[in-house]
């Protein structure tokens, strides 16, 4: 018996050592699908490098992590922005303190610039054909090249050090920036330095319009979102006066609001542009009931730029928290669900114009925008 | 109540010096069986417990108390590199479920709630006992996947023993250690110290951050850590034995930044630890009578500042205070009726700058400017936590125990009540017994959790864990000097109100509207099952002494509810929770020469709660050889070597922070 027990053991211990070994989970799934729909940028949980890019193909089959895929390696830490620059997709990829530079074809990564100096990069505009302005999440704005050698050229330190500049726009050869809290920076795009900025100081944007990206329109003209406490104001603003020529103002119905009324905007607004630059989408709070302010539900509304006119454009029933929205160019608005932030891959659920969810595609973790690319760049 | 090793202890003394005779069937995994009732214990009798064999403690005295679980139990580690936070999970729980005491003191940090393993080390343990399940009720709540027991022996009647070490090896690592111990029939004295620095500099090859591999040294990971434990305890009669330890430690490390990040930045953590109690005894023929107090304070200095210092540096300094004290009375009923009772009252202080209401980046909103607040002093944060426990041990015929307990504890308003039964079975004698429990805990929110700005939700639920298990034991003696022992457990748990951190858009307290705070929710029920394997053969001669030990787990930790229609973590496994995990030692003591080797593996973990992610699996050999020479009648010299990660295994216990490669290190123990 006792030498039984003790070839039971050793067996057991050998086929415990060799078979007691998970299996490595499937690599992520090979490219499928041909021309590319929409590009979604997923954030991914911080400080575990599962930001990525989803390619949305036309069949409707999703790559979730095309850039893992193609290069064997991941993205990087928190993916904030897409730019297309020069012929290729420019990723601000914030806490990984880098910009990586990825053919739009491939998706191979042609280069990355590191940050030597602390910074977090958020946003990228070019200013010519071979620099580019990226923002920060905190006061300074950093200068790279967008031609190889891809690098950093300058960090520009902005007079305050917490706060600074994150959105970015490029009008009428001029650079832009929604400085947080002050007002709206103007750069001239061949002087962009510190003591050449100036203030545009009545279009102040504060905490939930910062998310808000400006819009370069066709006649262009610049519109800049700012809240205030019973309003939402679209700020039109003339590029080369650097003038607010008009304020498009949406006031709030606080009492005795009716099912329909606009009763406030979703903290962290979202705002997006048709094809021709003639319409603005952004986000507003409605009323559902004519009871008040309680029940109500995030709503599209389009604001046309010629007209100054805005009407409801779809309602977005159940929508709390988005963390981003691109309109297509068929005016289907595509909405990121990050499934309450709960560390996994999310959704981008596509409504349709007359109403109603189209379809949902499951993509990366956290995804925070939409990118419908170019024809040409379609695959 | 005392604490229960050390009361164990003393009572096994007191127990002797009456002539009689401890029935206690302690093995390296302890299952406690007996056939007359013991002093109360700890833990529910039915539940699993396992002590790490002294040998082990031995082998590992310059390691921290994270690497020794990580190789030597089936506790799952998360570590973020050494000397770096490494937390414990047991059996699929979260780390902030595992709760740890220090003779019996509940020494989980009152802020974080979650205890960090790297910042112990093994020196100041004279016994590591794992408590597994949600049965450890006699410390307050919180233990819901298991807890650590560290305690402290003192040496009755032993001579007076000094032992110094001194440890150098791979990047620029050393340990100092010193020992002194004293003992009389009427008192006894431990003095420790303890110093350890590493640069923790070693080389790996990203191939994370750009196309191109690169070969670099880790920084950001260098660390010290400095410690010194005083023991004293008294015979002050044959009946009253007093008891007394004061445990210091501080640490300064940098904190490592994953791959895939560009170091611009630094951060660097300062903890100074104090821990403190008094115990006063009181035996009698049928029953006992202990009183205790304790006292643990906690400093964090936490700083961050930038590489080319145009950003202002940040930081905060967080400290707690904890005063304990308890009663606990031990009654023989009859011969095969035991009851115990205690009452503990325990006060927590917090004062924490992160507490206050500061976030500068939010005073504008909707054009308007808030004036930005004058910097408040730390914020005081108080938490009073009563309990009371009794447990009753009942001897059923010759081969069956049966345990209960019960505990009600209010803390800071709430009242809760959790309970923990079992059943000890000896199904064949000596050999073969089954064991058996159920129990139900609670933790309450951590300081942090309620009180944390921005964030801190003071209305978050505590969580709640119901665990069933069931464990077989067995050992017998093996022709050729064989000992073997097995033991094999399979446990089943509900977790549920499990806390995360997750965003709201409803309001938070102060802030002007809604935005998005990350603010910790009860969004899990997780149910948790799996087996755990415990196989050890032991080869004794006269010269020759040699072991072979296997620890096995397999754990499935799942979400068992939906949060929303598209929720893809439904029924994934846990984050961090390996499913397979083992680790086989293979030991050798030949006359003077002795050597141990190792191998760990740690499965598949995942990162996101939907297994979209993943760390490689991975498998850690390690080796030491020693040698004793005994150079005088009463001086002792022990030179060895040890090789950690002997085959040069890349590895990651935290996505994306690379573990040490081979490295070696050399010391020696003087013993006198």
């Amino acid at each position: 018996m006792h030498k039984n027990i003790l070839y039971l053991l050793s067996s057991f211990l050998l086929i415990a050592v060799l078979i007691a070994c998970d299996k490595v989970p499937d690599d992520l799934p090979a490219p499928i699908g041909e021309g590319v729909r929409a590009i979604v940028v997923n954030e991914g949980l911080f400080t575990t490098n599962t930001a990525a890019l989803s390619l949305i193909y036309t069949n409707g089959n999703v790559d979730w992590g095309i850039f893992q895929t193609v290069n064997n390696r991941p993205l990087g830490d928190v993916a904030q922005s897409l730019t297309y620059i020069n012929g290729y997709y420019f990723l601000a990829i914030n806490n990984s303190k880098k910009i990586e530079i990825v053919d739009p074809k491939t998706f191979t990564s042609v280069g990355t610039i590191l940050y030597e100096e602390a910074g977090s990069p958020r946003f990228i505009a070019p200013i010519n054909d071979s620099v580019a302005v990226v923002s920060d999440l905190r006061g300074q704005l950093v200068k790279i090249r967008t031609k190889p050698p891809y690098k950093t050229i300058e960090y520009l330190k902005l007079p305050t050090k917490q706060t600074g500049i994150e959105k970015l726009a490029v009008a009428g050869n001029k650079l832009f920036g929604v400085y947080f809290s002050k007002g709206l920076a103007v750069f001239d795009c061949d002087r962009v330095t510190i003591n050449d900025m100036r203030y545009i100081p009545d279009v102040k944007v504060g905490e939930n319009s910062k998310t808000a990206k400006m819009i370069t329109d066709a006649n262009g003209k610049l519109w800049v979102m700012t809240s205030e406490q019973d309003q939402l104001v679209w700020n039109c603003i003339d590029p080369a006066t650097e003038k607010v020529e008009r304020k498009v103002e949406i006031p709030y119905i606080k009492e005795d609001a009716k099912s329909g009324d606009i009763v406030g905007m979703p903290n962290y607004n979202r705002v997006d542009v048709n094809p021709t630059r003639t319409k603005i989408y952004f986000n507003l709070m409605r009323a559902t009931q004519d009871s008040g302010e309680q029940d109500k539900m995030q709503a599209v509304y389009r604001l046309d730029v010629n007209t100054h006119q805005y009407e409801p454009y779809l309602d977005l029933p159940g929508v709390e928290m988005m963390y981003g929205m691109g309109v297509s160019p068929d005016g289907e608005v595509w909405i990121c669900d990050c499934l309450d932030y709960s560390a996994q891959r999310g959704y981008v659920r596509v409504y349709r114009p007359q109403g109603g969810i189209a379809t949902s595609y499951r993509v990366g973790v956290y995804p925070r925008m939409v990118y419908f690319p170019n024809e040409e760049l379609k695959r | 109540m005392s604490v229960f090793f050390l009361a164990l202890t003393l009572t096994r003394l007191i127990a002797q010096d009456r002539g009689a005779v401890s029935l206690d069937y302690e093995l390296d995994t302890v299952f406690v069986v007996e056939k007359a009732i013991q002093p109360s214990k700890e833990v529910n009798a039915g539940a699993r417990v396992t002590a790490l064999p002294p040998e082990i403690l031995e082998a590992n005295r310059s390691r921290t108390l994270a690497e020794l679980l990580a190789e030597n139990s089936v506790i799952h580690i998360k570590s973020m590199g050494v000397g770096a936070l490494s937390t414990a999970s047991f059996r699929g729980s979260s780390n902030s479920q595992t709760q740890v005491n220090w003779n019996g003191l509940n020494i989980t940090p009152v802020m974080a709630g979650i205890f960090d393993f790297s910042q112990i080390p093994v020196f100041f343990a004279d016994k590591v006992n794992l408590h597994y399940g949600s049965n450890d009720i006699k410390s307050g709540t919180g233990a819901i996947g298991g807890s650590v027991n560290i305690s402290n022996v003192p040496v009755w009647d032993g001579e007076t023993n000094t032992k110094i070490s001194a440890e150098y090896g791979s990047y620029h690592s050393y340990t100092g250690r010193a020992l002194m111990q004293y003992g009389s029939k009427r008192s006894s004295f431990k003095s420790r110290l303890y110093h350890q620095h590493s640069d923790n500099n070693y080389s790996y090859i990203n191939k994370v951050l750009t196309n191109t591999p690169v070969k670099e040294k880790r920084t950001d990971a260098d660390y010290d850590m400095t410690g010194f434990m005083q023991e004293a305890h008294f015979r002050l009669s044959d009946k009253w034995i007093l008891a007394s330890a004061v445990w210091y430690q501080e640490g300064t490390r940098m904190l490592p930044q994953p791959l895939g990040v560009m170091m611009t930045s630094h951060e660097r953590q300062k903890e100074i630890n104090l821990r403190a109690y008094a115990g006063l005894n009181y035996y009698q023929e049928k029953s006992e009578l202990s009183f205790k107090t304790g006292y643990i304070y906690y400093k964090m200095k936490y700083d961050k500042w930038h590489k080319d210092n145009y950003f202002d540096p940040e930081g905060n300094v967080n400290a707690s205070k904890t005063w304990v004290m308890s009663g606990d009375y031990s009654l023989q009923f009859s011969k095969n009726i035991r009851m115990n009772s205690s009452i503990t009252y325990q006060h927590d202080i917090a004062n924490a700058e992160s507490y206050r209401l500061i976030d500068s980046t939010k005073y504008f909103i909707d054009s308007v400017q808030y004036p930005y607040p004058t910097l408040q002093p730390p914020v005081l944060r108080f938490r009073d936590v009563v309990s009371w426990q009794t447990a009753l041990r009942w001897q059923i015929g010759q081969r069956l125990l049966a345990d209960g307990r019960y505990m009600l504890e209010h803390n800071n308003g709430r009242t809760v009540s959790v309970y923990s039964i079992g059943l000890v079975a000896e199904l064949l004698p000596q050999k073969l017994y089954l064991r058996g429990s159920n129990s139900y805990n609670y933790r309450f929110p951590s300081l942090n959790e309620l009180y944390w700005r921005p964030g801190g939700n003071p209305d978050v639920l505590p969580e709640q864990g119901n665990s069933f298990d069931a464990t077989l034991s067995f050992k017998t003696d093996l022709p050729f000097n064989l000992t073997f022992n097995m033991e094999l457990a399979a446990y089943y748990m509900l977790i549920d109100n499990w806390i995360l951190w997750l965003p709201t858009d409803k309001p938070s307290e102060g802030y002007y509207q809604n935005q998005w705070l990350w603010t910790p929710q009860n969004k899990r029920d997780v149910r948790s099952r799996g087996g755990e394997a415990f196989l050890k053969l032991i080869y004794a001669n006269d010269q020759l002494k040699s072991a072979v030990t296997f620890n096995y787990s397999y754990t499935s930790s799942s979400t068992r509810k939906k949060q929303h229609v598209d929720d893809g973590s439904f029924m994934k496994q846990i984050p961090y929770v390996p499913r397979q995990k083992w680790n086989i030692l293979f030991s050798l003591d030949y006359e003077k020469f002795f050597m141990n080797f190792q191998a760990a593996y740690v499965g598949v973990r995942y990162i996101t709660t939907d297994q979209s992610y993943y760390t490689t699996p991975y498998t850690i050999c390690n080796l030491r050889l020693g040698y004793t020479f005994a150079l005088k009648e009463k001086v002792i010299l022990q030179p060895q070597l040890r090789a950690d990660n002997l085959f040069d295994t890349y590895y990651e216990s935290t996505k994306y922070y690379p573990m040490p490669l081979r490295n070696l290190l050399a010391s020696v123990v003087i013993d006198f």
